[in-house]
């Protein structure tokens, strides 16, 4: 919304945003990283959703037109020029082990563990193996404003304890929260998704990243460190900490990274997360992505595709809910669950001869709730799409595919993703075992987004680390 | 003595340089007032709500209604947005209210 608001102040038009109470202080840092200080804000008393039509009327009347009016015609004051930020290379703070901690606590750049203190020699030591030039900008952070430095990905990566050799792993990451089309800056919204990386080809191997049992719990060091950095990062370089971007009402705990296990896809031909979503097959690559939340589809039993696929569509649509209004609503065809298949429940499908998209199309047909629940979760329970239209006005509008109104009953099944693609499909965890997870994605604000990860020796530099003019 | 260590700075500074906001108008009397909406959080019920206080509080004053921009929130968001200074300029917008982030 502010960027709207932005827009229209960029272009010569005084503008006034309406925000909750709450939002005032993520609105003006809002506006901050997209290079406006002070724009005023009107705002609209408590939560309307939570609000009958006269509490709310009358908040407004009261409260909010005063401040439209104020903000449209009151001079806003000239903003402070200077920061007083550090530099990059200067020495933020000084002390023991204990004393750094604390300090780091105490200033919001931690998530509440210790960290390795990020001194400038091993900040040095992390980047030097790859050849990479400090300063080079992968783009702006949103939505701080921040540069998406090597030198920044490097000092978050000493901070999470991860190896020299993850570098090439953070930067594509941190290339992906430098692309627009994922929407990094939605990363504090209120309902409080967290990010999730897929990482694949032979890097998950060659780099012991954990694919086996024990897949996305904690405890094989690469796999928790990459995870630990995604957050550091956000909080430090895109800003999402409660006094500035963080919004979520709830949140999740760090995500581990979920590698893929690449020898069991292989073994079965089935293309991986990375190819399936435009990656370049056989290569490196992570794929990030925001989910909800998720959860186990435990013990399936069945010796074939037919008997194992309703218990599977179960959980997809189990983990659905309001994030249909990804569908239509917050987004439009933005619905990508997750379905992670232990090697063995794959064989299942593998050995009856289907493909992956076998797998997805058979998900289609299965993963179904009635119109009626699904117009609920867009419409009713949840007000976030406007006008609370059908799934057959929908539909007639060409907003959502014919599927979704076969008929006008409202006990008619409706599927829960636009198309059969729209099922993202993983292998890993216990080989050994019949279990599955599910993951519900949180649309366009963190929109699946893949990168290839570079090893290769950087040719952008041998510069100084001092000599930033060097650097290119 | 127990080990002393200096510690760089974990942020990165801001690239986006600042600007000043537009200047302010005088009075909203007389004022073409654009309604910009992400489609969210009642919208439909509270932008009436300000119009209507607008109009009666200054003469003169006209509401351009928020289907004239579209949803800025979803898929058309980066677009209508991108729009959004040739929109103003074509509907002579002399200030918006741009509305709801809860």
């Amino acid at each position: 919304m502010l960027r709207a608001s932005v827009a229209a102040e960029a272009a010569g038009v005084p503008s006034v945003s309406l925000v909750c109470e709450g939002f005032e202080r993520q609105a003006s840092a809002t506006a901050r990283g997209l290079g406006f200080d002070g724009l005023p804000l009107a705002v609209l008393r408590g939560h309307v959703d939570a609000q009958t039509t006269a509490e709310m009327v009358a908040a407004v009347i009261e409260h909010t037109v005063p401040q439209v009016i104020a903000g449209l015609t009151t001079p806003i004051p000239d903003a402070s020029e200077h920061d007083d930020e550090p530099s990059a290379l200067d020495v933020a703070v000084r002390g023991s082990l204990d004393e750094v901690q604390r300090e780091f606590v105490q200033r919001g750049w931690t998530d509440g563990h210790p960290v390795v203190p990020p001194t400038r020699d091993r900040v040095e030591a992390f980047i030097a193996p790859s050849g990479h030039d400090p300063w080079r900008i992968l783009g702006t952070a949103r939505p701080s404003g921040r540069d998406i430095t090597v030198w920044s990905v490097a000092v978050n990566g000493v901070m999470a304890g991860c190896r020299p050799d993850d570098l090439p792993v953070l930067l594509a990451i941190a290339e992906v929260f430098a692309d627009p089309e994922y929407g990094v800056e939605h990363s504090g919204n209120t309902t409080g998704a967290d990010t999730l990386v897929v990482l694949n080809g032979p890097v998950v191997g060659d780099l012991g990243f954990n694919h086996g049992p024990g897949a996305l719990r904690e405890g094989a060091a690469p796999n928790t460190s990459v995870g630990r950095w995604v957050r550091l990062f956000q909080r430090n370089v895109c800003g999402f900490t409660a006094d500035e971007h963080d919004k979520g009402t709830f949140g999740n705990s760090t995500r581990v990274v979920l590698a893929e296990d690449e020898a069991a896809l292989a073994e079965i031909g089935w293309p991986n997360v990375a190819t399936d979503l435009g990656g370049t097959p056989g290569g490196d690559a992570v794929s990030v992505v925001r989910i909800n939340g998720g959860l186990i589809v435990g013990s399936v039993f069945g010796a074939t595709p037919d008997e194992v696929l309703p218990y599977l569509a179960d959980g997809l649509v189990r983990v659905t809910g309001w994030e249909l209004t990804h569908v239509y609503g917050l987004g439009q065809g933005h619905y990508r669950p997750l379905l992670v298949l232990s090697p063995l429940l794959a064989r299942v499908f593998a050995r009856a001869g289907w493909s992956k998209a076998d797998v997805r199309d058979g998900l289609f047909r299965h993963a179904r709730i009635t119109a009626q629940r699904f117009e609920q979760y867009i419409g009713e329970w949840s007000n976030l799409t406007a006008g609370r239209r059908t799934l057959v006005d929908l539909a007639e509008a060409g907003l959502v595919p014919p599927v979704f109104a076969e008929s006008a009953d409202p006990a008619r099944l409706v599927p829960i993703v636009t198309s059969p693609d729209h099922f993202v499909v993983a292998v890993a965890g216990d080989p050994n075992r019949a279990n599955a997870y599910v993951m519900s994605n949180d649309g366009q604000h963190g929109w699946w987004t893949t990168a290839s990860v570079d090893r290769g020796y950087s040719t952008d530099l041998m510069c100084s680390i001092d000599n930033r003019d060097a650097c290119g | 003595m127990e080990p002393q260590f200096a510690v760089v700075w974990p942020k990165s500074p801001r690239g986006v340089q600042r600007r000043r906001p537009a200047t302010r108008l005088a009075t909203l009397g007389g004022a073409r007032i654009g309604f910009v909406w992400d489609y969210m959080f009642r919208g439909e019920e509270i932008f009436p709500v300000i119009a209507a206080e607008l109009t009666a509080r200054f003469p003169g004053l006209e509401v351009v209604g928020y289907d004239t921009f579209g949803n800025i929130h979803g898929p058309d968001e980066a677009s209508l947005v991108e729009a959004m200074p040739g929109t103003l300029d074509e509907h002579s917008i002399d200030a918006v209210v741009v509305g709801n982030g809860c």
